[in-house]
């Protein structure tokens, strides 16, 4: 039994650690390796602070409950921590040779040591006019509680001594955490020098304590779980087996501190045993390097330095959206299948904004997740409200990291007379959806927008997604009535078409790869592809066995967790998982079930996780017209002929990039592919257009 | 595609808003909106539904809380929303809200339908088994086309509701009778609590009441193996979901009884969290749905019959058809309704040829005045039940008969026609002789204007065709009609001598004279 499922935080570990991969490859650009590295950070800070602190709590409360692959609490910790301090080595190593590289390229980091006559000057200028009067020193005080310092926050830690016969050493703490930018120009004379926050502050550091010698001064940041019940849908599996053992003290416990390599025992010593911290050693990690790489983000997306960055890809107009015509006329000729970013996210915007202004749409409904600041999405809800259209929108608050921002353009809407739902109790709606009621000649239509991303404009450039635009009936009755049931305006329905978690999605799959299982027996050849961010259902991947010892294909395209084992004889041979780690964010649910020839195609936005089938509001959308299950079809099989970008799943939970077979010299890269042929329709569309002449008509209404 | 309703065409550029349906049933309040498109056909654009327990409070304690009553409410709000966002007013014509056995039966009814009204301006009304069959009819006209409602074949329609159980037969589409019987799935499963009875114990009782009610079914039809039952109903439609997925697709499906059976001992078998559990139901249908199956399956059983039919129809379909068809809906239950009329007209011992004369008479001026007097072809239906049953009342007493005829009429069952359309026909009857209506008239004084008008244009037809057969011996049976500016030409042939006649129409025009602005003049139509 153990032995059917790959652990799951074993499984993102290894993700992130082809994450980190795309940052020692030389066939990416040196800035874009830099941002890599920084993703795999960030990405780490998170795990630790959800996924680990919430293992870190069930095995303090002497929890031996194993999980799916048989693991313990503990040996889940004992394993994390070894793929981790390795995984830590690398990401150190990695930056030194980016170092390296970018210095040839003139983007240097001096040193307190290197810094010249003329820096000094400029540092110890901006150490009088700005830091001394920002930065707050605190001194430590057994007798007081240890203050509560900022999680992720950098901190220097400065070890202090009285110049006296018998020196008293004592602490005092600098939070950096604030409107301090981490990297600091310095003035040069060619390229692009610059340093450290920590590191300039270092230079003067003593001016904050004229009295006594600075005996060390180091940087540190903390990772804890306190935020672990605002990320109720991150770890939740773990929280339902803690409930008895929460309470505030233990949940705000210190779940990593990252130290400089250089910093003495004795500062780690003093730092792991503050009562408040408690920092076990398994969890503090000496770094070689600065603290928190997740920072240097902001050096790769520095200003300038184009070479050292991806070529720009602009994105493709589609075929099938006129941009003289209005898109209720483009969607009455047919649905629209979007594939972003290599098709532009502007038909989705255009279509809502067309319907706020125009006076035949009776009403909106949308569900928001994370949207961007000044989002033309949230400006045309408005205006449709102000306008005096019904406009419903679900916001969903549970997005975790701008929940401030959320609050406050929900409560603009509100007052320009949307009707906001924050929302729904217990469930985190993560589907994508847009419903716009227009009366026509022909009675009402309802014109559609599933996707598979956020209505985020911005990300959607970053993000590899689907949008599905129709006026399918059938698929209209069904979307209200989503909308409905999410409202509370009504109980579900049974769909004729959607499919929605938690009712009944996880369900429609089973009965999907089941279908496909039969039919493989009764001699059919059976086949599914799909495409994922993480596969852990244990009963999804039971069914994916079955499917697989009946002989079915099974071709997964799964970025993150899985832990189904491929490969294993008697078990899922038939059954292959790649991943695609690229300069876009693999993000796109697509699902193929090959049904004896009556192809089924969807598009959803839920993974293949309890979290998402028991506790999200997902929606699995049939995309059934030909043409477009066509174009979904073919995206999906462009990913499994990639060989540049694309990882093997092993049988043993472990990933090899693909290469090229022997013999074989053509380079696949899936994401390079899908640009060039959303290029390539647009070419033979504006081919199309110079043979056949359209003659300007006199407007009609 | 499921067989559509076909409602009445129309034309111009100003689409109508969609139609809204609002059915307050035992276990649910359910909205259905959809709209009539510009070729007649009926797209349906949302459902909705809430579970509400309205049956628990009516059927134990014969009242509705007032928390439940708050309940519903809140629902009919959030409806109400939806409505404004189709722009639908909430006017009868437009939107119909309907409530059936739960609502009617509770003793503060009035309380439930004024709270409704103060709060969300939705206007319930109240409807009876005889309603809810002619609706659930209606429901099924669409499917004429399909196996459900084959031409030769005779159907047994039944629904199970929370409160009651509807059913209707038909022999070859015409109905042989319409019960409606005090076994619902809700009222059944409180019945049985009440006893606290062990589990096994339960089955037992509720298998011995379900027994009772199929046996005396049976007993009720002729040649009862003939019947193809067809089940109405949430609960069968859930059957069929699990037992045929994507059966919806084509509107209507066949169940094969032994699956049916094995499934609901499967239900049965679980308890209500079970259900919710693995069906993803709500509790009030959850609550039901056993029963429900258990009265579908012994009543198929009894019947001998290997398969059942399930259609995608609800009762708000056939709501929606009257509305939406205007009264075309009605129209298509023309047969019904006359044969409805015709047994009641033999109950009451009628003189046969006397009404089939007043009848013909009628419509036939009914036709000719079509430009004066602009009805639809509704009241055509509406003055030919009249006529045929304007004396049924000297079965009481010939002396003041009119009145008598009109209260026999409104407490009888028409098949086909609603509780207001009853009325006119009992009006027509009683103002067929003497006293024109006045305000002051019971029942007269409760017409709006437009159908106190109507009703007046029908009556004065009536006066007169009656006029015309004064002698009951059927001298006159046809009429030409010669429509002047100032009168109406009604020319016979073959007769000689019409004094008789003209007294009485002397008599009797005044309505018509007073209606239509014009004389009534009888004339022997001289040969060419």
């Amino acid at each position: 039994m153990a032995d059917l499922f790959l652990n799951r935080e074993l499984s993102w570990l290894e993700f992130n650690g082809r994450v980190l991969e795309e940052a020692t490859s030389p066939s990416v650009p040196l800035l874009e390796r830099l941002k890599f590295l920084a993703i795999s950070c960030s990405n780490l800070n998170e795990f630790y602070m959800v996924r680990v602190g919430g293992l870190h709590l069930l095995n303090q409360a002497g929890s031996s409950r194993r999980d799916p692959s048989g693991r313990t609490p503990a040996q889940q910790l004992a394993a994390i921590e070894t793929r981790v301090k390795t995984m830590v080595g690398t990401q150190y190593e990695t930056f030194a040779q980016l170092e390296a590289n970018l210095a040839d390229h003139g983007i240097h980091r001096i040193t307190p040591s290197a810094v010249t006559p003329e820096q000094a000057r400029h540092l110890e200028r901006l150490f009088d006019d700005k830091l001394s009067a920002v930065l707050t020193p605190i001194g430590i005080d057994n007798a007081k509680p240890f203050p509560l310092f900022k999680n992720l926050g950098l901190h220097l830690a400065v070890r202090l001594a009285k110049p006296s016969r018998t020196p008293r050493e004592r602490f005092a703490i600098i939070p950096l955490a604030g409107v301090l930018n981490r990297f600091i120009t310095l003035p040069a004379k060619r390229g692009y020098h610059y340093i450290l926050l920590e590191d300039a502050i270092a230079l003067f550091v003593h001016r904050f304590f004229p009295e006594e010698k600075v005996l060390e001064c180091c940087t540190f940041r903390l990772a804890r779980n306190a935020d672990l019940q605002v990320q109720e849908d991150k770890a939740v599996d773990l929280l339902a087996q803690m409930e008895q053992i929460l309470d505030a003290r233990k949940l705000s416990a210190c779940v990593r501190l990252e130290i400089s390599a250089s910093s003495t025992q004795k500062t780690r010593r003093f730092l792991q045993r503050q009562r408040a911290l408690s920092v076990a050693d398994d969890f503090t990690f000496l770094l070689p390097g600065p603290v928190a790489l997740d920072h240097f983000m902001s050096l790769a997306t520095i200003e300038g330095h184009e070479r050292l960055k991806y070529p720009e890809w602009p994105r493709h107009p589609s075929p099938s959206v006129k941009s003289d015509r209005s898109m209720f006329e483009i969607l009455s000729k047919g649905d629209v299948l979007l594939s972003h970013p290599y098709q532009s996210f502007s038909p989705v915007v255009r279509l809502i904004e067309e319907a706020a202004d125009d006076p035949d749409v009776l009403a909106i409904k949308q569900t928001l997740y994370r949207t961007s600041k000044n989002s033309p999405i949230v400006a045309a809800l408005r205006r449709a409200a102000t306008s005096g259209k019904h406009v419903t929108v679900i916001v969903e608050l549970k997005a975790r990291f701008d929940e401030a921002q959320n609050i406050a353009w929900a409560k603009q809407m509100e007052l320009d007379g949307v009707h906001v739902i924050y929302g729904i109790k217990g469930l985190k709606t993560h589907a994508k959806l847009c419903i716009i009621v227009r009366r026509e000649a022909q009675g009402i239509v309802r014109y559609l927008h599933f996707g598979t991303g956020n209505y985020n404009e911005k990300t959607a450039r970053l993000y590899s997604d689907v949008s599905f635009m129709t006026r399918s009936d059938y698929l209209g009755s069904d979307a209200s009535a989503f909308f409905n049931t999410i409202a509370g305006y009504s109980t579900a329905p049974r769909f004729l078409k959607l499919a929605m978690a938690p009712l009944g999605l996880r369900e429609t799959l089973l009965n999907l790869i089941e279908s496909e299982t039969e039919r493989q027996r009764q001699g059919e050849d059976g086949l599914i592809m799909a495409k994922l961010n993480s596969l852990v259902d244990p009963t999804l991947i039971e069914a994916l066995y079955r499917a697989s010892a009946a002989g079915v294909k099974v071709q997964l395209n799964i970025r993150g967790i899985c832990c189904l084992r491929p490969g294993v004889k008697g078990l899922s041979e038939h059954i292959t998982v790649i991943s695609i780690i690229d300069r876009f964010l693999e993000h796109a649910r697509i699902f193929y079930f090959h049904q004896g020839g009556q192809e089924k195609v969807f598009i959803s936005s839920a993974d293949w996780m309890p979290r998402n089938l028991d506790r999200r509001i997902e929606l699995l959308v049939p995309v059934e017209d030909v043409q477009n299950r066509q174009t979904l079809t073919t995206m999906l099989e462009t990913y499994f002929a990639d060989n540049q970008n694309s990882w093997r799943l092993l049988p043993d939970g472990r990933y090899r990039r693909l290469q090229p077979d022997a013999g074989v010299h053509t380079q696949i890269r899936s994401q390079l592919q899908l640009y060039s042929m959303a290029g390539e329709a647009m070419a033979r569309i504006r081919q199309k257009r110079r043979t056949t002449f359209e003659p300007h008509l006199p407007p009609t209404d | 595609m499921p067989p559509a309703l076909q409602g009445q065409p129309h034309s111009g550029d100003a689409m109508p808003p969609p139609f809204g349906v609002i059915d307050i049933g035992a276990t649910a309040i359910r909205l259905m909106l959809a709209q009539v498109n510009a070729d007649g056909t009926v797209t349906h654009l949302e459902s909705l539904q809430q579970a509400i327990s309205l049956g628990k409070d009516s059927f134990a304690t014969g009242y509705i809380s007032p928390a439940t009553i708050e309940q519903c409410v809140k629902c009919l709000g959030n409806f109400r929303q939806v409505l404004a966002e189709y722009q639908i007013p909430l006017r009868r014509g437009h939107l119909r809200a309907v409530a059936t056995s739960a609502v009617s039966s509770a003793s503060n009814r009035d309380t439930l339908i004024d709270r409704i009204y103060i709060a969300t301006g939705i206007e319930v009304e109240p409807v009876d088994e005889a309603e809810i069959i002619r609706f659930t009819y209606l429901s099924l006209l669409p499917f004429e086309s399909t196996p459900v409602l084959a031409a030769e074949a005779d159907n047994l329609v039944i629904e199970v509701g929370g409160g009651s159980t509807e059913v209707l037969a038909l022999h070859q589409k015409r109905f042989q009778f319409i019960r409606g019987y005090q076994l619902g799935s809700l009222r059944l499963r409180q019945q049985l609590e009440e006893y606290n009875a062990p589990a096994l114990k339960l089955r037992e009782l509720m298998e011995s009441q379900i027994s009772r009610t199929v046996q005396d079914i049976r007993r009720s039809l002729r040649e009862p193996e003939h019947f193809h039952v067809i089940a109405m109903g949430g609960d069968a439609r859930f059957a069929a979901s699990l037992l045929k997925p994507g059966w919806e697709s084509q509107g209507w499906g066949t169940l094969s009884v032994t699956k049916l059976e094995t499934l609901t001992h499967e239900i049965l078998r679980l308890s209500v969290d079970d259900l919710v559990r693995t069906y993803h139901l709500n509790y009030p249908e959850a609550e039901t749905l056993g029963p429900a199956l258990l009265i579908y399956l012994r009543l198929a059983q009894i019947l001998e019959q290997k398969s059942i039919f399930v259609t995608t129809a609800t009762m708000r379909d056939g709501v929606l058809a009257e509305m939406s068809t205007q009264d075309v809906g009605t129209e298509r239950l023309r047969p019904q309704v006359l044969q409805s009329v015709m047994t009641l007209a033999r109950k009451y011992q009628v003189d046969q040829q006397h009404a089939d004369t007043v009848r013909r008479l009628s419509q036939k001026l009914f036709r000719a005045l079509q430009t004066e007097h602009n009805l639809s072809p509704k009241f055509e239906l509406l003055l030919t039940a009249a006529a045929v049953l304007h004396d049924i009342g000297n079965f009481v007493a010939i002396s003041g008969h009119h009145k008598h005829s009109m209260y026999l009429v409104r407490n009888s069952d028409i098949f086909g026609l609603s509780p207001a359309d009853v009325d006119m026909v009992a009006l027509c009857c009683r103002y067929h002789r003497r006293a024109l209506p006045r305000p002051s008239h019971p029942v007269f004084s409760s017409l709006d204007r437009d159908q106190r008008i109507n009703l007046v244009k029908m009556a004065a037809i009536l006066r007169v065709a009656d006029a015309l057969d004064r002698g009951h011996n059927r001298r006159i049976t046809d009429v030409d009609v010669r429509i002047a500016p100032d009168k109406v030409v009604l020319q016979v042939r073959n007769v000689t001598d019409l004094t008789l006649e003209q007294l009485a129409l002397a008599h009797k025009g005044d309505l018509f004279e007073q209606v239509y602005g014009k004389t009534v003049v009888l004339q022997i139509q001289k040969d060419r």
